[in-house]
Protein backbone atom coordinates (compact mmCIF):
# COMPACT_ATOMS: atom_id res chain seq x y z
CA UNK A 1 0.00 0.00 0.00
CA UNK A 2 2.93 2.07 0.82
CA UNK A 3 4.88 1.73 -2.41
CA UNK A 4 1.87 2.33 -4.20
CA UNK A 5 1.42 5.73 -2.35
CA UNK A 6 4.75 6.63 -3.10
CA UNK A 7 4.47 5.59 -6.49
CA UNK A 8 1.33 7.97 -6.88
CA UNK A 9 3.13 10.56 -5.42
CA UNK A 10 6.07 10.50 -7.59
CA UNK A 11 3.86 10.76 -10.65
CA UNK A 12 1.85 13.68 -9.24
CA UNK A 13 5.24 15.44 -8.66
CA UNK A 14 6.33 14.76 -12.14
CA UNK A 15 2.96 15.86 -13.92
CA UNK A 16 3.51 18.94 -10.81
CA UNK A 17 7.08 20.00 -12.23
CA UNK A 18 6.00 19.05 -16.31
CA UNK A 19 2.56 21.67 -15.40
CA UNK A 20 4.70 24.90 -14.22
CA UNK A 21 8.38 23.91 -15.87
CA UNK A 22 6.87 26.16 -19.22
CA UNK A 23 5.67 28.79 -17.38
CA UNK A 24 9.01 29.10 -14.99
CA UNK A 25 10.97 28.86 -18.20
CA UNK A 26 9.33 31.52 -20.18
CA UNK A 27 10.14 34.04 -17.28
CA UNK A 28 13.61 33.15 -16.89
CA UNK A 29 14.06 32.23 -20.60
CA UNK A 30 17.18 34.22 -22.16
CA UNK A 31 16.91 36.21 -25.23
CA UNK A 32 16.84 33.92 -28.32
CA UNK A 33 20.00 33.98 -30.34
CA UNK A 34 21.09 32.04 -33.38
CA UNK A 35 24.74 31.25 -32.96
CA UNK A 36 27.38 31.51 -35.53
CA UNK A 37 28.09 28.06 -37.08
CA UNK A 38 31.73 26.56 -37.08
CA UNK A 39 33.17 26.73 -40.96
CA UNK A 40 31.91 24.85 -43.28
CA UNK A 41 34.64 22.34 -43.29
CA UNK A 42 35.09 21.58 -39.78
CA UNK A 43 31.14 21.07 -40.15
CA UNK A 44 31.87 18.79 -42.74
CA UNK A 45 34.30 16.31 -40.52
CA UNK A 46 32.33 16.79 -37.90
CA UNK A 47 29.23 15.36 -39.75
CA UNK A 48 31.27 11.60 -40.38
CA UNK A 49 29.80 11.01 -43.81
CA UNK A 50 26.14 12.38 -43.01
CA UNK A 51 26.80 16.56 -43.90
CA UNK A 52 23.40 15.76 -45.98
CA UNK A 53 21.92 15.19 -42.59
CA UNK A 54 23.78 18.17 -40.97
CA UNK A 55 22.51 19.89 -43.59
CA UNK A 56 19.24 19.46 -43.07
CA UNK A 57 19.58 19.49 -39.08
CA UNK A 58 20.55 23.03 -39.48
CA UNK A 59 18.50 23.99 -41.76
CA UNK A 60 16.03 23.21 -39.62
CA UNK A 61 17.57 24.71 -36.18
CA UNK A 62 17.56 27.89 -38.17
CA UNK A 63 13.68 27.30 -39.72
CA UNK A 64 12.81 27.05 -35.94
CA UNK A 65 15.01 29.87 -34.48
CA UNK A 66 13.60 32.12 -37.44
CA UNK A 67 9.35 30.65 -36.27
CA UNK A 68 9.97 31.13 -32.88
CA UNK A 69 11.85 34.74 -32.74
CA UNK A 70 9.45 36.28 -35.32
CA UNK A 71 6.45 34.39 -34.95
CA UNK A 72 6.11 33.34 -30.90
CA UNK A 73 8.07 36.03 -29.55
CA UNK A 74 7.12 38.80 -32.15
CA UNK A 75 11.11 40.26 -32.24
CA UNK A 76 13.30 40.57 -35.71
CA UNK A 77 15.83 37.36 -36.21
CA UNK A 78 19.16 37.98 -37.06
CA UNK A 79 19.13 37.72 -40.46
CA UNK A 80 22.60 37.80 -41.12
CA UNK A 81 23.05 34.92 -38.92
CA UNK A 82 20.35 33.13 -40.90
CA UNK A 83 22.01 33.43 -44.25
CA UNK A 84 25.29 32.70 -42.62
CA UNK A 85 24.07 29.23 -41.25
CA UNK A 86 21.77 28.31 -44.96
CA UNK A 87 25.16 29.17 -46.50
CA UNK A 88 26.80 26.72 -45.12
CA UNK A 89 24.31 24.37 -44.95
CA UNK A 90 24.23 24.28 -48.78
CA UNK A 91 28.07 24.01 -48.34
CA UNK A 92 27.86 20.86 -46.70
CA UNK A 93 24.77 19.53 -48.92
CA UNK A 94 24.45 22.08 -51.80
CA UNK A 95 21.16 19.89 -53.23
CA UNK A 96 19.24 21.05 -49.98
CA UNK A 97 16.32 22.92 -51.79
CA UNK A 98 14.70 23.66 -48.44
CA UNK A 99 17.73 26.33 -47.47
CA UNK A 100 17.36 28.28 -50.39
CA UNK A 101 13.46 28.40 -50.63
CA UNK A 102 13.69 29.44 -46.88
CA UNK A 103 16.33 31.75 -47.94
CA UNK A 104 14.41 33.17 -50.79
CA UNK A 105 11.14 33.45 -48.28
CA UNK A 106 13.25 35.05 -45.66
CA UNK A 107 15.67 37.93 -47.46
CA UNK A 108 14.41 38.79 -51.29
CA UNK A 109 12.57 41.52 -49.27
CA UNK A 110 15.86 43.10 -47.93
CA UNK A 111 17.86 45.04 -51.19
CA UNK A 112 20.86 44.73 -49.43
CA UNK A 113 20.90 41.25 -49.03
CA UNK A 114 20.14 40.44 -53.13
CA UNK A 115 23.53 40.40 -54.09
CA UNK A 116 24.35 37.46 -51.47
CA UNK A 117 20.98 35.76 -52.01
CA UNK A 118 21.51 35.64 -55.58
CA UNK A 119 24.89 34.15 -55.03
CA UNK A 120 23.79 31.27 -52.51
CA UNK A 121 20.73 31.06 -55.25
CA UNK A 122 23.24 30.53 -57.74
CA UNK A 123 25.32 27.97 -55.87
CA UNK A 124 21.95 25.70 -55.58
CA UNK A 125 21.55 26.38 -59.51
CA UNK A 126 24.52 24.94 -60.20
CA UNK A 127 23.90 21.48 -58.53
CA UNK A 128 20.32 22.00 -59.27
CA UNK A 129 20.24 22.36 -62.95
CA UNK A 130 16.72 20.67 -63.32
CA UNK A 131 15.15 22.86 -60.88
CA UNK A 132 13.40 26.09 -62.32
CA UNK A 133 12.70 27.36 -58.86
CA UNK A 134 15.91 28.49 -58.43
CA UNK A 135 16.72 30.74 -61.58
CA UNK A 136 12.98 31.65 -61.00
CA UNK A 137 13.69 33.28 -57.80
CA UNK A 138 17.30 34.92 -58.89
CA UNK A 139 15.08 36.57 -62.02
CA UNK A 140 12.56 37.61 -59.53
CA UNK A 141 15.04 39.33 -57.24
CA UNK A 142 17.27 41.14 -60.34
CA UNK A 143 13.92 42.42 -61.29
CA UNK A 144 11.88 43.77 -58.79
CA UNK A 145 14.66 44.67 -56.31
CA UNK A 146 17.84 45.67 -58.17
CA UNK A 147 15.39 46.92 -60.91
CA UNK A 148 17.68 45.08 -63.65
CA UNK A 149 15.66 43.06 -66.08
CA UNK A 150 18.12 41.99 -68.61
CA UNK A 151 19.64 39.81 -65.82
CA UNK A 152 15.89 39.16 -64.51
CA UNK A 153 15.24 37.83 -68.51
CA UNK A 154 18.27 36.24 -68.82
CA UNK A 155 17.31 34.00 -66.00
CA UNK A 156 13.52 34.13 -66.60
CA UNK A 157 14.44 32.29 -70.16
CA UNK A 158 16.16 29.15 -68.18
CA UNK A 159 13.27 28.95 -65.60
CA UNK A 160 11.30 28.90 -68.73
CA UNK A 161 13.33 26.35 -70.42
CA UNK A 162 13.44 24.08 -67.43
CA UNK A 163 9.42 24.40 -67.06
CA UNK A 164 8.14 24.25 -70.23
CA UNK A 165 4.46 23.54 -69.08
CA UNK A 166 4.22 27.07 -68.03
CA UNK A 167 4.08 29.68 -70.50
CA UNK A 168 3.56 32.33 -67.75
CA UNK A 169 7.61 32.10 -67.20
CA UNK A 170 8.46 32.26 -71.28
CA UNK A 171 6.26 35.40 -71.31
CA UNK A 172 7.01 36.89 -68.42
CA UNK A 173 11.13 36.25 -69.49
CA UNK A 174 9.35 38.29 -72.93
CA UNK A 175 8.10 40.99 -71.18
CA UNK A 176 11.56 41.49 -68.93
CA UNK A 177 13.77 41.41 -72.08
CA UNK A 178 11.39 44.25 -73.80
CA UNK A 179 11.57 46.24 -70.40
CA UNK A 180 15.49 45.53 -70.26
CA UNK A 181 15.32 47.38 -74.01
CA UNK A 182 15.97 44.05 -75.70
CA UNK A 183 13.16 43.64 -77.89
CA UNK A 184 15.19 41.96 -80.76
CA UNK A 185 16.10 39.09 -78.72
CA UNK A 186 12.43 38.77 -77.11
CA UNK A 187 11.23 38.72 -80.43
CA UNK A 188 13.55 35.52 -81.48
CA UNK A 189 13.21 33.83 -77.92
CA UNK A 190 9.38 33.87 -78.14
CA UNK A 191 9.75 32.96 -81.92
CA UNK A 192 12.26 29.90 -80.50
CA UNK A 193 9.10 28.79 -78.12
CA UNK A 194 6.51 29.27 -80.92
CA UNK A 195 8.73 26.96 -82.87
CA UNK A 196 8.99 24.36 -79.97
CA UNK A 197 5.79 23.87 -78.32
CA UNK A 198 3.20 21.85 -78.80
CA UNK A 199 0.41 22.67 -76.72
CA UNK A 200 -1.74 25.12 -78.65
CA UNK A 201 -3.07 27.13 -75.66
CA UNK A 202 0.76 28.04 -75.02
CA UNK A 203 1.16 28.76 -78.65
CA UNK A 204 -1.64 30.82 -78.95
CA UNK A 205 -0.27 32.76 -75.57
CA UNK A 206 3.88 33.15 -76.81
CA UNK A 207 1.69 34.30 -80.53
CA UNK A 208 -0.25 36.77 -78.89
CA UNK A 209 3.19 38.07 -76.84
CA UNK A 210 5.09 37.47 -79.94
CA UNK A 211 2.88 39.80 -82.30
CA UNK A 212 2.64 42.72 -79.69
CA UNK A 213 6.78 42.52 -79.43
CA UNK A 214 6.73 42.48 -82.94
CA UNK A 215 4.70 45.72 -83.08
CA UNK A 216 6.65 47.23 -80.48
CA UNK A 217 9.64 46.27 -82.43
CA UNK A 218 8.35 47.84 -85.77
CA UNK A 219 7.58 51.69 -83.70
CA UNK A 220 10.91 51.49 -82.08
CA UNK A 221 12.88 51.18 -85.95
CA UNK A 222 10.46 54.05 -86.99
CA UNK A 223 11.53 56.09 -83.94
CA UNK A 224 15.22 55.29 -84.95
CA UNK A 225 14.12 56.38 -88.52
CA UNK A 226 12.34 59.69 -87.09
CA UNK A 227 15.64 60.27 -84.87
CA UNK A 228 17.84 60.15 -88.18
CA UNK A 229 15.80 62.41 -90.60
CA UNK A 230 14.70 65.16 -88.22
CA UNK A 231 17.62 64.97 -85.72
CA UNK A 232 15.32 65.06 -82.23
CA UNK A 233 13.30 62.15 -80.72
CA UNK A 234 8.90 62.08 -81.58
CA UNK A 235 6.22 62.77 -78.80
CA UNK A 236 3.64 61.09 -80.01
CA UNK A 237 2.91 58.04 -82.49
CA UNK A 238 1.23 60.32 -84.74
CA UNK A 239 4.17 62.42 -85.47
CA UNK A 240 5.58 59.24 -86.95
CA UNK A 241 2.38 58.92 -88.98
CA UNK A 242 1.91 62.42 -89.70
CA UNK A 243 5.55 62.64 -90.99
CA UNK A 244 4.60 59.42 -93.33
CA UNK A 245 7.43 56.77 -91.30
CA UNK A 246 4.35 54.53 -90.43
CA UNK A 247 1.37 54.77 -92.30
CA UNK A 248 -1.24 53.30 -89.19
CA UNK A 249 -0.55 52.78 -85.53
CA UNK A 250 -0.40 49.29 -84.48
CA UNK A 251 -2.72 47.83 -82.47
CA UNK A 252 -1.35 46.06 -79.25
CA UNK A 253 -3.52 42.23 -79.23
CA UNK A 254 -3.76 42.79 -75.29
CA UNK A 255 -5.94 45.96 -75.92
CA UNK A 256 -3.78 48.85 -75.01
CA UNK A 257 -2.21 51.78 -76.89
CA UNK A 258 0.78 51.98 -77.73
CA UNK A 259 2.36 55.73 -76.70
CA UNK A 260 5.86 57.14 -76.56
CA UNK A 261 6.86 57.93 -72.84
CA UNK A 262 9.63 60.42 -71.46
CA UNK A 263 12.56 58.60 -72.17
CA UNK A 264 11.87 57.82 -76.10
CA UNK A 265 10.75 54.00 -75.71
CA UNK A 266 7.48 52.56 -76.79
CA UNK A 267 4.94 51.67 -73.97
CA UNK A 268 1.51 50.07 -73.98
CA UNK A 269 -1.36 51.32 -71.46
CA UNK A 270 -2.04 47.44 -71.29
CA UNK A 271 1.46 46.51 -69.71
CA UNK A 272 1.36 43.37 -72.08
CA UNK A 273 -0.96 42.05 -69.18
CA UNK A 274 -3.89 39.56 -69.96
CA UNK A 275 -7.70 41.23 -68.81
CA UNK A 276 -6.42 44.71 -69.27
CA UNK A 277 -10.32 46.62 -69.21
CA UNK A 278 -10.45 49.47 -71.95
CA UNK A 279 -11.54 51.95 -69.68
CA UNK A 280 -8.64 52.45 -67.82
CA UNK A 281 -6.84 53.77 -70.68
CA UNK A 282 -6.65 57.01 -68.48
CA UNK A 283 -4.55 55.79 -66.23
CA UNK A 284 -1.55 56.09 -68.01
CA UNK A 285 0.64 58.71 -65.92
CA UNK A 286 0.10 56.07 -63.34
CA UNK A 287 1.21 52.74 -65.45
CA UNK A 288 4.14 54.83 -66.75
CA UNK A 289 5.65 55.04 -63.47
CA UNK A 290 5.71 51.52 -62.71
CA UNK A 291 7.23 50.66 -66.33
CA UNK A 292 11.29 50.01 -65.27
CA UNK A 293 12.90 53.12 -66.80
CA UNK A 294 15.09 51.73 -70.14
CA UNK A 295 18.50 50.63 -69.78
CA UNK A 296 18.50 50.68 -65.90
CA UNK B 1 36.35 -24.63 -44.81
CA UNK B 2 33.78 -26.40 -42.61
CA UNK B 3 34.96 -24.58 -39.50
CA UNK B 4 35.37 -21.81 -40.57
CA UNK B 5 31.37 -21.68 -41.98
CA UNK B 6 30.64 -23.52 -38.08
CA UNK B 7 32.39 -20.16 -36.44
CA UNK B 8 30.14 -18.01 -38.90
CA UNK B 9 27.19 -19.68 -37.96
CA UNK B 10 27.50 -19.79 -34.10
CA UNK B 11 28.30 -16.02 -34.65
CA UNK B 12 25.14 -15.34 -36.21
CA UNK B 13 23.22 -17.41 -33.53
CA UNK B 14 25.15 -15.26 -31.02
CA UNK B 15 23.47 -12.23 -32.46
CA UNK B 16 20.63 -13.94 -32.52
CA UNK B 17 20.40 -15.32 -29.17
CA UNK B 18 21.18 -11.71 -27.87
CA UNK B 19 18.27 -10.15 -29.43
CA UNK B 20 19.65 -8.66 -32.26
CA UNK B 21 16.35 -9.17 -34.05
CA UNK B 22 14.11 -8.40 -31.94
CA UNK B 23 15.85 -4.88 -31.01
CA UNK B 24 16.09 -4.33 -35.02
CA UNK B 25 12.24 -4.72 -35.31
CA UNK B 26 11.67 -2.04 -32.44
CA UNK B 27 14.51 0.17 -34.28
CA UNK B 28 12.60 -0.29 -37.87
CA UNK B 29 9.33 0.65 -36.28
CA UNK B 30 10.77 3.72 -34.43
CA UNK B 31 12.58 4.82 -37.74
CA UNK B 32 9.18 4.37 -40.03
CA UNK B 33 7.76 6.75 -37.38
CA UNK B 34 10.35 9.12 -36.87
CA UNK B 35 11.39 9.45 -40.45
CA UNK B 36 7.58 10.43 -41.27
CA UNK B 37 8.05 13.26 -38.07
CA UNK B 38 11.26 14.21 -39.31
CA UNK B 39 10.28 15.04 -43.11
CA UNK B 40 7.28 16.58 -42.11
CA UNK B 41 9.52 20.05 -41.12
CA UNK B 42 10.69 20.28 -44.70
CA UNK B 43 9.19 22.66 -46.92
CA UNK B 44 10.10 21.68 -50.53
CA UNK B 45 11.58 17.88 -50.22
CA UNK B 46 9.80 15.68 -47.53
CA UNK B 47 10.75 12.53 -49.30
CA UNK B 48 14.09 13.51 -50.28
CA UNK B 49 14.70 14.79 -46.47
CA UNK B 50 13.27 10.75 -45.61
CA UNK B 51 15.24 9.02 -47.67
CA UNK B 52 18.32 11.19 -45.89
CA UNK B 53 17.05 10.53 -42.67
CA UNK B 54 16.78 6.60 -43.00
CA UNK B 55 20.11 6.23 -44.52
CA UNK B 56 22.04 8.43 -42.11
CA UNK B 57 20.25 6.78 -39.50
CA UNK B 58 21.30 3.29 -40.59
CA UNK B 59 24.14 4.83 -41.35
CA UNK B 60 25.19 5.81 -37.89
CA UNK B 61 23.60 2.96 -36.62
CA UNK B 62 25.62 0.16 -37.96
CA UNK B 63 28.47 1.76 -37.50
CA UNK B 64 27.80 2.09 -33.83
CA UNK B 65 26.61 -1.53 -34.52
CA UNK B 66 29.82 -2.72 -35.98
CA UNK B 67 32.10 -0.99 -33.18
CA UNK B 68 30.40 -2.85 -30.28
CA UNK B 69 29.53 -5.90 -32.21
CA UNK B 70 32.75 -6.34 -34.21
CA UNK B 71 34.52 -5.82 -30.25
CA UNK B 72 32.15 -8.77 -29.11
CA UNK B 73 33.62 -10.79 -32.08
CA UNK B 74 37.28 -11.69 -30.40
CA UNK B 75 38.44 -8.96 -28.10
CA UNK B 76 35.71 -9.69 -24.96
CA UNK B 77 36.15 -13.50 -25.75
CA UNK B 78 40.04 -13.18 -25.02
CA UNK B 79 39.21 -10.54 -21.94
CA UNK B 80 37.05 -13.14 -20.72
CA UNK B 81 39.47 -16.46 -21.47
CA UNK B 82 36.15 -17.99 -23.36
CA UNK B 83 38.04 -18.97 -26.21
CA UNK B 84 40.64 -20.69 -24.96
CA UNK B 85 38.86 -23.61 -24.73
CA UNK B 86 37.92 -23.38 -28.50
CA UNK B 87 41.78 -22.42 -29.47
CA UNK B 88 42.96 -25.18 -27.97
CA UNK B 89 41.43 -27.77 -30.29
CA UNK B 90 42.77 -28.89 -33.29
CA UNK B 91 41.67 -25.81 -35.21
CA UNK B 92 43.65 -23.77 -37.31
CA UNK B 93 43.27 -20.43 -35.90
CA UNK B 94 42.78 -18.75 -38.92
CA UNK B 95 39.67 -20.95 -39.41
CA UNK B 96 38.57 -18.90 -36.43
CA UNK B 97 39.41 -15.46 -37.28
CA UNK B 98 37.87 -15.52 -40.72
CA UNK B 99 35.04 -18.03 -39.26
CA UNK B 100 34.07 -15.06 -36.67
CA UNK B 101 34.68 -11.94 -39.52
CA UNK B 102 32.07 -14.35 -41.46
CA UNK B 103 29.60 -14.15 -38.91
CA UNK B 104 30.40 -10.43 -38.03
CA UNK B 105 29.75 -9.66 -41.71
CA UNK B 106 26.20 -12.28 -41.67
CA UNK B 107 24.86 -10.04 -38.41
CA UNK B 108 25.72 -6.26 -40.44
CA UNK B 109 24.14 -8.05 -43.54
CA UNK B 110 21.10 -8.72 -41.48
CA UNK B 111 20.98 -4.99 -39.69
CA UNK B 112 21.24 -2.74 -43.15
CA UNK B 113 18.74 -5.34 -44.81
CA UNK B 114 16.24 -5.23 -41.89
CA UNK B 115 16.90 -1.49 -41.02
CA UNK B 116 16.70 -0.75 -45.09
CA UNK B 117 13.69 -3.13 -45.70
CA UNK B 118 11.45 -1.49 -42.89
CA UNK B 119 13.08 2.29 -44.11
CA UNK B 120 11.97 1.23 -48.04
CA UNK B 121 8.34 0.41 -46.40
CA UNK B 122 7.91 3.64 -44.55
CA UNK B 123 9.34 5.74 -47.59
CA UNK B 124 7.16 3.93 -49.99
CA UNK B 125 4.38 4.68 -47.40
CA UNK B 126 4.74 7.97 -47.76
CA UNK B 127 4.83 8.62 -51.28
CA UNK B 128 1.13 8.77 -51.46
CA UNK B 129 0.86 11.82 -49.78
CA UNK B 130 3.33 13.68 -51.49
CA UNK B 131 2.73 16.44 -53.53
CA UNK B 132 3.22 16.65 -57.36
CA UNK B 133 4.67 13.18 -58.69
CA UNK B 134 7.39 11.62 -57.09
CA UNK B 135 9.12 8.98 -57.55
CA UNK B 136 11.43 6.66 -55.20
CA UNK B 137 14.96 5.76 -56.53
CA UNK B 138 15.01 2.17 -55.13
CA UNK B 139 17.64 0.91 -56.68
CA UNK B 140 20.09 3.83 -56.00
CA UNK B 141 18.66 3.41 -52.31
CA UNK B 142 20.03 -0.03 -52.39
CA UNK B 143 23.13 1.22 -53.60
CA UNK B 144 23.50 3.80 -50.73
CA UNK B 145 22.81 0.69 -48.03
CA UNK B 146 25.20 -1.42 -49.96
CA UNK B 147 28.03 1.42 -49.75
CA UNK B 148 27.16 1.34 -45.91
CA UNK B 149 27.64 -2.67 -45.42
CA UNK B 150 30.87 -2.19 -47.26
CA UNK B 151 31.91 0.54 -44.88
CA UNK B 152 30.82 -1.51 -41.87
CA UNK B 153 32.94 -4.46 -43.49
CA UNK B 154 35.68 -2.44 -43.62
CA UNK B 155 35.46 -1.19 -40.22
CA UNK B 156 34.77 -4.77 -38.91
CA UNK B 157 38.29 -5.63 -40.60
CA UNK B 158 40.27 -3.19 -38.89
CA UNK B 159 38.38 -3.89 -35.44
CA UNK B 160 39.44 -7.60 -35.86
CA UNK B 161 42.70 -6.75 -37.22
CA UNK B 162 43.48 -4.06 -34.41
CA UNK B 163 42.21 -7.00 -31.95
CA UNK B 164 44.65 -9.69 -32.65
CA UNK B 165 47.67 -7.58 -31.81
CA UNK B 166 45.64 -6.17 -28.32
CA UNK B 167 45.61 -7.54 -25.03
CA UNK B 168 42.51 -6.20 -23.83
CA UNK B 169 39.33 -4.38 -25.64
CA UNK B 170 39.75 -0.64 -24.80
CA UNK B 171 43.00 -0.46 -27.70
CA UNK B 172 41.17 -1.88 -30.67
CA UNK B 173 37.86 -0.04 -29.67
CA UNK B 174 39.95 3.42 -29.04
CA UNK B 175 42.34 2.26 -32.48
CA UNK B 176 39.22 1.14 -34.66
CA UNK B 177 37.08 4.68 -33.79
CA UNK B 178 40.53 7.09 -35.01
CA UNK B 179 40.28 5.03 -38.06
CA UNK B 180 36.84 5.35 -38.42
CA UNK B 181 37.34 9.14 -38.11
CA UNK B 182 40.51 9.47 -40.06
CA UNK B 183 38.97 7.26 -43.07
CA UNK B 184 36.11 9.29 -42.94
CA UNK B 185 37.55 12.59 -43.65
CA UNK B 186 41.11 11.73 -45.46
CA UNK B 187 38.97 12.23 -49.23
CA UNK B 188 37.48 15.83 -47.32
CA UNK B 189 40.72 17.03 -46.13
CA UNK B 190 43.18 15.82 -49.23
CA UNK B 191 40.07 17.69 -51.80
CA UNK B 192 39.90 20.64 -49.37
CA UNK B 193 43.93 21.29 -49.55
CA UNK B 194 43.80 20.94 -53.24
CA UNK B 195 41.18 23.16 -54.01
CA UNK B 196 43.32 26.14 -52.49
CA UNK B 197 40.00 27.31 -50.42
CA UNK B 198 42.69 27.68 -47.05
CA UNK B 199 44.22 30.84 -48.16
CA UNK B 200 47.84 29.43 -47.49
CA UNK B 201 50.18 27.12 -49.37
CA UNK B 202 50.44 24.14 -47.23
CA UNK B 203 54.48 23.16 -47.30
CA UNK B 204 55.14 19.74 -49.64
CA UNK B 205 55.97 17.68 -46.86
CA UNK B 206 52.12 18.27 -45.54
CA UNK B 207 50.96 17.24 -48.62
CA UNK B 208 52.84 14.38 -49.23
CA UNK B 209 51.87 13.27 -45.38
CA UNK B 210 48.09 13.44 -46.32
CA UNK B 211 48.63 11.70 -49.26
CA UNK B 212 50.16 8.65 -47.66
CA UNK B 213 47.68 9.17 -45.28
CA UNK B 214 45.10 8.70 -47.44
CA UNK B 215 46.44 5.68 -49.20
CA UNK B 216 46.67 3.87 -45.86
CA UNK B 217 43.82 4.76 -43.83
CA UNK B 218 40.70 3.18 -45.88
CA UNK B 219 38.57 5.73 -47.49
CA UNK B 220 34.91 5.06 -46.39
CA UNK B 221 33.76 7.94 -48.43
CA UNK B 222 34.11 5.98 -51.75
CA UNK B 223 30.87 3.87 -49.99
CA UNK B 224 28.69 7.16 -49.54
CA UNK B 225 25.97 6.88 -51.84
CA UNK B 226 23.67 8.40 -50.20
CA UNK B 227 23.22 11.72 -52.37
CA UNK B 228 22.69 9.29 -55.45
CA UNK B 229 19.74 8.07 -53.61
CA UNK B 230 18.10 11.08 -52.07
CA UNK B 231 18.60 13.31 -54.83
CA UNK B 232 18.17 10.43 -57.32
CA UNK B 233 21.27 11.70 -58.98
CA UNK B 234 22.50 9.98 -62.43
CA UNK B 235 24.61 6.84 -61.04
CA UNK B 236 27.18 4.70 -62.43
CA UNK B 237 27.29 0.66 -61.97
CA UNK B 238 31.14 1.16 -62.21
CA UNK B 239 31.32 3.48 -59.58
CA UNK B 240 29.66 0.88 -57.46
CA UNK B 241 31.35 -1.73 -58.95
CA UNK B 242 34.90 -0.12 -58.16
CA UNK B 243 34.05 0.92 -54.72
CA UNK B 244 32.60 -2.63 -53.71
CA UNK B 245 35.97 -4.10 -55.89
CA UNK B 246 38.38 -1.28 -53.03
CA UNK B 247 35.79 -2.36 -50.28
CA UNK B 248 36.31 -6.39 -50.40
CA UNK B 249 40.35 -5.96 -51.31
CA UNK B 250 40.75 -3.83 -48.52
CA UNK B 251 38.40 -6.11 -46.20
CA UNK B 252 41.05 -9.57 -47.48
CA UNK B 253 44.39 -7.46 -46.72
CA UNK B 254 42.75 -6.77 -42.95
CA UNK B 255 42.18 -10.12 -42.09
CA UNK B 256 44.91 -11.35 -43.80
CA UNK B 257 47.33 -9.43 -41.56
CA UNK B 258 44.75 -10.56 -38.89
CA UNK B 259 45.43 -13.77 -39.64
CA UNK B 260 49.04 -14.08 -39.56
CA UNK B 261 49.22 -11.86 -36.29
CA UNK B 262 46.64 -13.81 -34.39
CA UNK B 263 48.58 -16.95 -35.39
CA UNK B 264 51.83 -15.63 -33.53
CA UNK B 265 49.70 -14.58 -30.92
CA UNK B 266 50.64 -16.24 -27.52
CA UNK B 267 47.54 -17.35 -25.65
Amino acid sequence: MKRIGLGILLLLLVALTTYYYPKLQRAYEPSLRLHRLLPAFALKISSFGNKELMATLIFYNTEFYFGEKAGFRKETPELKLVYDALNKATDLDPRNMDCYYFAQGTLSWIKPAIPVLNKLLEKGFKQRPWDWYLPFFIGVNYYFQLNDPVHAAKYMKKAARLNPRSPVLATLAARMLYQGNQTQAGIIYLKSLVRETTNPLFRKKFEKRLHALEEIFFLEKAIKQYEKKFGKSPLEIHELMRTGIIRKTPVDPYGGMFYIGKDGRVYTTSKLAEGWSKDERHKDRKIKKSVPKRGS
Amino acid sequence: MRSILAFAVTTLKGGVRDRLLQGLVLVGFLLIVSTAVFSSFSMRQPLEVAINYSLSVIHILSIIMTLFFGLNLIARELDSKENHFILSQPIPRSSYVMGKYGGFLLNIFAIVTILGLFSIMGLLLMIPGAKGSVSFPLMKFVSALLGIFFSCSILGAIIVLFTSVATSSIFPFLMSCAVYAIGENTQTVRRYIASGMVGKEFPPVFRLLTDIIYCIFPNFALFDFKAYAIYGLPFSGRLLLVSVAYGVTYAAVCIFFAVILFDKRDI
